[in-house]
């Protein structure tokens, strides 16, 4: 009996410390891969990445997995890092801008984040893990971004970062609207300055002539100047709404003007035409698509002097740029712009870089995403092959260490 | 109809809203029926003793004074009224927003309505005793809102409750605030100020620190979530009206302390939204149906009960969600939602189980007064 | 005897120069060219590797590995590129000055007389490796009118005529104030009236014969087409916007009896099976992946035309879309059809030898086979490789793009002298310009 008594007691032993064993290996996932690109590195071809706790635990060169883990094997696939979009405009529901005011500081887009949305979970799809979402471009001073994953479990784990910097526009478009239409009620907000460029600058100069006046002054600031003012003091990045090469020189005269530091110039269609002074000042770049036709063809219905190789040519001159969506409503697939931008004349290892750490180090999240190493979020794709090939289809998609996409089997949708 | 008339009309409604006391005109026995009283078990077979618009008497073998009417209710169930949680019954649809000023703290819609319309009267046909008259969701504060009984008319409670919209539908092209985080800016703005300085404020002082319930209209699962961290910033009793993110409420809500106005669960929706109400019952999220009406053509919120029912809430979960929980909800438990001494005589006679809607509704009884009799019966 | 001789031989060799100088336009009489290609992707075969194609008179005489180059061809290095045939779109409506006419019933009209020469469409598709395009009408229409099979070079549209008078353009997309019914009456109702003429000029054909009196009325010739679709000498190019449209279409082919080549919409793809079964080719819409929501999971499903049709084992042509991004490129739609699990070679024949099928013209383009055309494409790279590009384009023989004499596209990658500006300014706060007023 007692013998008998004592082996349920071993065995019961032994149950329980396989128990704890599993409970130390419990969540951890090695992912397989024919190739590792960690964008910290060079590319590592046949690798291990561990996951554990939604990070990166580490990354092995071989094939050996440790005992305990959930093992994704993606035979001879590539992965990547989640792509970074640094300039998204979608994932929000409502009017991405407060047009009751050309200066909005304290509009945070975060309050209309849908995380639910459609176009949020089309990104994912197409790759991308991390966005910064911007607010619209139809004020003056717009106010502030939010960096979201693309996927997760609530708004709390969703939102890397809400605010931290601030967005103005230096071009036409804050002037649109404010032509009262004869429809309209005679007390409208809309009827207001600015309806020209120049007077877009002008509400942007008083805007900031008023603050550094308080800061000056020692007074107290309210929320929209305390806004404007942590940005004129460069403690956070100024993301400016520009299209041609006379509203980047207008920017860079408001700029030195006033002292302001951590620029960021977005959309810059024309910024090939001074890439040399854009470099010079160390301000970094966010592109949209940039294959549209020129003015100077017949079917242009833009107005600027558009030139395929804007990457290829910010890059030699030595500005970092990021690709990113700009297109309203639409996730854009950064790796497809990111191989026509090579087509253009980009080198294809900027192009990666374009669309991952790049992005991630112009919005301030690089110690977190764009490349993979320990500690870093487990944010990745698991790729058919090339991440530059039009003929690569994304196959998984990692976000915080969870499989947020994860496309049928036999590498294909179902009809 | 032309405007000089439905201008005395409305008059002379507001004039009988003002009048709370009514006259009742008999004291009533509803004898030998099912009886939920919304506390504590069902009784198989018992009475209900009406006196003066109030419930005098529950039980088994209720002893009744000389002359009362007896109503035979054997074979059949006896239910508390149901109570519409969000509705704006008695309104003429396009005057369900005062648009012009996005805080409209001081417009009461109770002004605006009409009670001797059609719907109305279908509403009380299908069991509906009291309801919530909100405005539409055009302004980002509205209110306050009264709850009405919908038999003589009458106000059960004025100032019951405030509307507050996190929605899409409060912007608004030409007027404050155009943008979500505009309206989340001027809604937080909007409390703080009432926290800070009550004097002035209005109603939205009794919001915050939760003496006044709040619903919080939303579209999606973020505003849901927005919603949440609004009503803990403030402290406030709040309920989160949706129709869109009715699917995802239970992994947001359980543990705020928010709960549930369910909007009407039409004929075929997804499956998800169907099960939703048993979700949210089972992490023990407080519960009420409403019927929107008549911007939706659903008044009979029976139909709503039934179809959760049916996907997994607890029949006695959506017996509560339809009469004492929304009473909770809305701030007037004191008065309506169970059958218990001393509340209002509003009680509902089905001839056969309330969740079956094919057992038809015999009886409504509103303030001890017969609303509504099935031919026959 | 002698003489007689001599003149019919004069004759037959004046007409020969003649005939050959009017078909090859520029090229003199004969021309042999050899192209000697790293790579060359037949379509209709296996690639070869190092290997020649003898072009003479606009064809392709021979393809093959090791083969002699005659001395007087004309010969183009292509030995570190690849070499394809050029690409073939069975239905386009750009190119034209406007892609419908108002009027609904309109088969008669032809976008011979709309084709513009020198738009920018021709120029990109020529830059984009396009070598031959059906150019049919828009989709606002019933019976929107026949099409032209062009090449997309040449100053007059005489210059660019492949073949002229090539299918009808129908569509089942009803107009904004229509409903489907209404439309699909109004084809029955042109059909049914052209029957009724048809009855009655017979009838009065016969009438004038019966009373011995002349009759010299002519069929009215605007009633040529749809009776040439209906005698099956025309095929008709049905724009179906919705997989039920698709059902429709074969019912209205069936029961009028005519051949139908498809023009899908983007939820077609519901339609893949019965598809498969009627076993007719059809040309896909440009927009090659369509995002469904799934009502019942809430998520966004994405669909991928070119893999569903293929796995149901439909055959298919691939379109390009007017648009700044990928889809503009038919390499690109090919390259996304492959990456989400098409073959290589189907995916390269939805871009040459299928369309070419299509529109009738197999004997002459989309494969590199003796025979055909020399409609070559002389690429940098693989032709689904997003780096490559169109280096060098040949139609009939002669080289009619050439990427090095691009001014357009030197242009658009055109590196810029940096500009003089001032370098950034120390920030002191005290050599401000005029401040506005507080």
């Amino acid at each position: 009996m007692r013998a008998a008594a004592l082996r349920v007691l071993g065995v019961a032993l032994l149950a329980t410390l396989a128990c704890a064993r599993e409970a130390r290996t419990d969540g951890l996932v090695a992912i397989k891969a024919g190739r590792v690109i960690t964008m910290s590195g060079a590319p590592i071809d046949g690798a291990v990445v561990l996951i554990q706790d939604g990070k990166i635990k580490q990354i092995r060169p071989g094939s050996a997995v440790p005992e305990g883990a959930t093992v994704i094997d993606a035979g001879d696939s590539v992965v990547m890092p989640g792509l970074v979009d640094a300039n998204a405009r979608f994932g929000t529901r409502g009017d991405p801008n407060e047009e009751s005011d050309e200066l909005t500081p304290t509009f945070h887009v975060a309050g209309a984040l849908d995380r639910d949305s459609a176009a949020l979970k089309r990104a994912v799809q197409l790759g991308v893990t991390t966005l910064r979402i911007a607010p619209g471009t139809a004020d003056v001073i717009a106010g502030t971004g939010v960096i979201v994953k693309s996927a997760g479990a609530g708004l709390s784990s969703t939102i890397v970062r809400d605010g931290g910097d601030l967005q103005i526009g230096i071009q036409d478009e804050p002037a649109y609207g404010n032509d009262i239409p004869w429809y309209s009620r005679p007390d409208s907000f809309y009827f207001r300055q600015p309806t020209t460029r120049m007077g877009v600058v002008w509400l942007l100069r008083e805007a900031l002539f008023n603050t550094k006046t308080a800061i000056q002054a020692g007074r107290p600031l309210d929320a929209r100047l305390a806004g404007i003012a942590a940005a004129m003091q460069g403690k956070t990045p100024i993301y400016v709404m520009l299209r041609t090469a006379v509203d980047i020189e207008t920017t860079f005269t408001v700029a030195d003007e006033f002292g302001l530091r951590k620029l960021v110039l977005v959309e810059c269609t024309e910024g090939y035409k001074l890439a040399g002074d854009i470099a010079r000042r160390g301000v970094p770049v966010i592109l949209g698509p940039c294959y549209q036709y020129p003015r100077t063809w017949p079917e242009a219905d833009q107005g600027w002097d558009v030139n395929w190789n804007n990457a290829g040519l910010l890059v030699k001159a030595g500005v970092k740029i990021a690709i990113a969506s700009n297109d309203p409503d639409t996730p854009a697939n950064l790796l497809t712009w990111a191989g026509l931008a090579v087509r253009a004349g980009l080198p294809a290892d900027e192009a990666l870089k374009a669309v991952t750490t790049s992005p991630a180090e112009i919005i301030g999240v690089a110690d977190r995403v764009g490349s993979l190493g320990p500690g870093k979020d487990a944010d990745l794709l698991v790729l058919s092959g090339d991440p530059l090939r039009p003929t690569t289809m994304v196959q998984k998609v990692i976000v915080n260490g969870r499989i947020a996409f994860d496309a049928p089997s036999g590498a294909s949708a179902h009809g | 109809m032309k405007a000089p008339a439905i201008r005395a009309l409305a008059c002379l409604t507001v004039a009988l809203l003002g009048t709370a006391t009514v006259a009742h005109t008999q004291n009533l026995l509803v004898k030998g029926g099912r009886v939920w009283t919304g506390k504590g078990e069902a009784m198989e077979k018992a009475d209900v003793l009406i006196a003066d618009g109030k419930i005098a008497a529950v039980g088994a073998d209720v002893s009744a004074p000389e002359g009362t009417r007896v109503l035979d209710a054997a074979g059949k169930w006896v239910l508390p009224g149901f109570i519409d949680a969000r509705s704006h019954l008695g309104l003429a649809p396009g005057e369900l927003d005062e648009t012009v000023t996005p805080l409209a703290t001081d417009t009461e819609v109770l002004d605006a309505l009409w009670a001797d319309r059609d719907e109305v009267r279908r509403a009380a046909r299908s069991g509906v005793t009291s309801l919530l008259l909100s405005p539409g969701d055009a302004n980002p504060i509205a209110g306050p809102c009264a709850v009405v009984k919908l038999g003589r008319h009458t106000v059960l409670k004025r100032d019951a409750t405030l509307n507050l919209v996190l929605s899409a539908s409060a912007l608004m092209y030409d007027r404050r605030p155009t943008s979500m985080p505009g309206l989340l800016d001027m809604v937080r703005q909007a409390l703080a100020d009432a926290r800070d300085k009550p004097a002035g404020s209005g109603p939205l002082v009794k919001v915050v620190g939760g003496e006044m319930p709040v619903t919080i209209a939303c579209d999606g699962i973020s505003d849901v979530e927005r919603a949440t961290q609004l009503a803990t910033e403030f402290h406030a009793r709040a309920s989160v009206a949706t129709v869109e993110a009715l699917d995802k409420l239970a992994d947001i809500l359980p543990g705020t302390g928010v709960s549930a106005i369910c909007p009407p669960l039409g004929a075929t929706p997804a499956e998800r939204f169907l099960q939703a109400p048993g979700r949210l019952a089972a992490k023990g999220v407080k519960l009420a149906f409403s019927s929107l009406a008549p911007t939706t053509d659903e008044c009979d919120l029976r139909t709503s009960a039934a179809l959760a029912a049916a996907a997994g809430l607890p029949a006695d979960a959506a017996l509560r969600a339809l009469t004492c929980d929304a009473a909770e909800i809305l701030g007037v438990g004191d008065r309506v939602g169970s059958l218990e001494k001393g509340k209002d005589a509003d009680l509902v006679i089905i001839a056969g189980d309330p969740l079956d809607i094919a057992a038809p509704i015999d009886c409504v009884i509103i303030d001890g007064d017969i609303t509504y009799q099935r031919e026959g019966t | 005897m002698a003489r007689a001789k001599c003149c019919a031989v004069t004759v037959v060799l004046a007409a020969m120069v003649l005939g050959a100088a009017a078909r090859a336009q520029d090229t003199p009489v004969r021309q042999k060219v050899a192209v000697k290609a790293g790579r060359i992707i037949t379509v209709s075969g296996a690639d070869i590797e190092q290997g020649v194609i003898l072009i003479e008179d606009g064809r392709i005489k021979q393809v093959g590995k090791s083969i002699d180059i005659p001395w007087d061809a004309n010969v183009i290095d292509a030995s570190d590129k690849v070499v394809m045939p050029g690409f073939v779109e069975a239905h386009t409506f750009q190119g034209i000055s406007t892609a419908n006419e108002q009027v609904l019933e309109v088969p008669f009209v032809s976008t011979f007389d709309a084709i513009d020469p020198r738009s920018t469409f021709m120029e990109d598709s020529l830059r984009d490796g396009v070598t031959t395009m059906l150019v049919l009408p828009g989709n606002d229409t019933v019976l929107g009118g026949t099409g032209c099979v062009i090449k997309p070079c040449g100053k007059m549209v005489d210059d660019m005529v492949v073949r002229n008078y090539t299918g009808m353009k129908l569509s089942l997309q009803p107009r904004w104030d229509s409903s489907r019914m209404a439309h699909i009456e109004r084809l029955r109702k042109y059909l049914a009236g052209l029957q009724d003429y048809l009855q009655d000029y017979q009838q009065r054909k016969a009438d004038a014969q019966e009373q011995k009196k002349p009759f010299d009325e002519e069929l009215d010739p605007k009633k040529k087409p749809v009776m040439d679709l209906l005698d099956g000498k025309l095929r008709a190019f049905v724009y179906c916007p919705r997989a039920s449209d698709v059902v429709k279409a074969f019912e209205l082919s069936d029961e009028l009896k005519f051949k139908i080549t498809p023009v899908l919409g983007p939820d077609c793809y519901k339609a893949a099976a019965f598809l498969a079964k009627r076993g007719v080719p059809v040309i896909l819409d440009s927009q090659l992946i369509v995002w469904e929501t799934n009502e019942d999971t809430h998520t966004e499903e994405m669909k991928v035309v070119p893999k569903i049709m293929a796995d149901a084992g439909v055959q298919f042509a691939l379109q390009r879309a007017p648009s700044v991004y990928g889809s503009r490129y038919f390499w690109f739609q090919a390259a996304q059809a492959v990456a989400y699990g098409a073959s290589r070679e189907e995916a390269l024949k939805s871009i040459t030898l299928y369309p070419a099928q299509i529109i009738g013209l197999a004997d002459r383009v989309g494969s590199i086979d003796a025979g055909k055309d020399a409609n070559l494409l002389i690429l940098t790279g693989d032709p689904l490789d997003a780096q490559t590009w169109v280096d060098r384009v040949l139609i009939e023989g002669n080289v009619v793009y050439e990427r090095a004499k691009d001014v357009r596209l030197k242009k658009l990658l055109e590196e810029r002298k940096p500009e003089e500006v001032k370098p950034p300014a120390e920030t002191k706060g005290g050599e401000t310009p005029p401040q506005p007023k507080q």
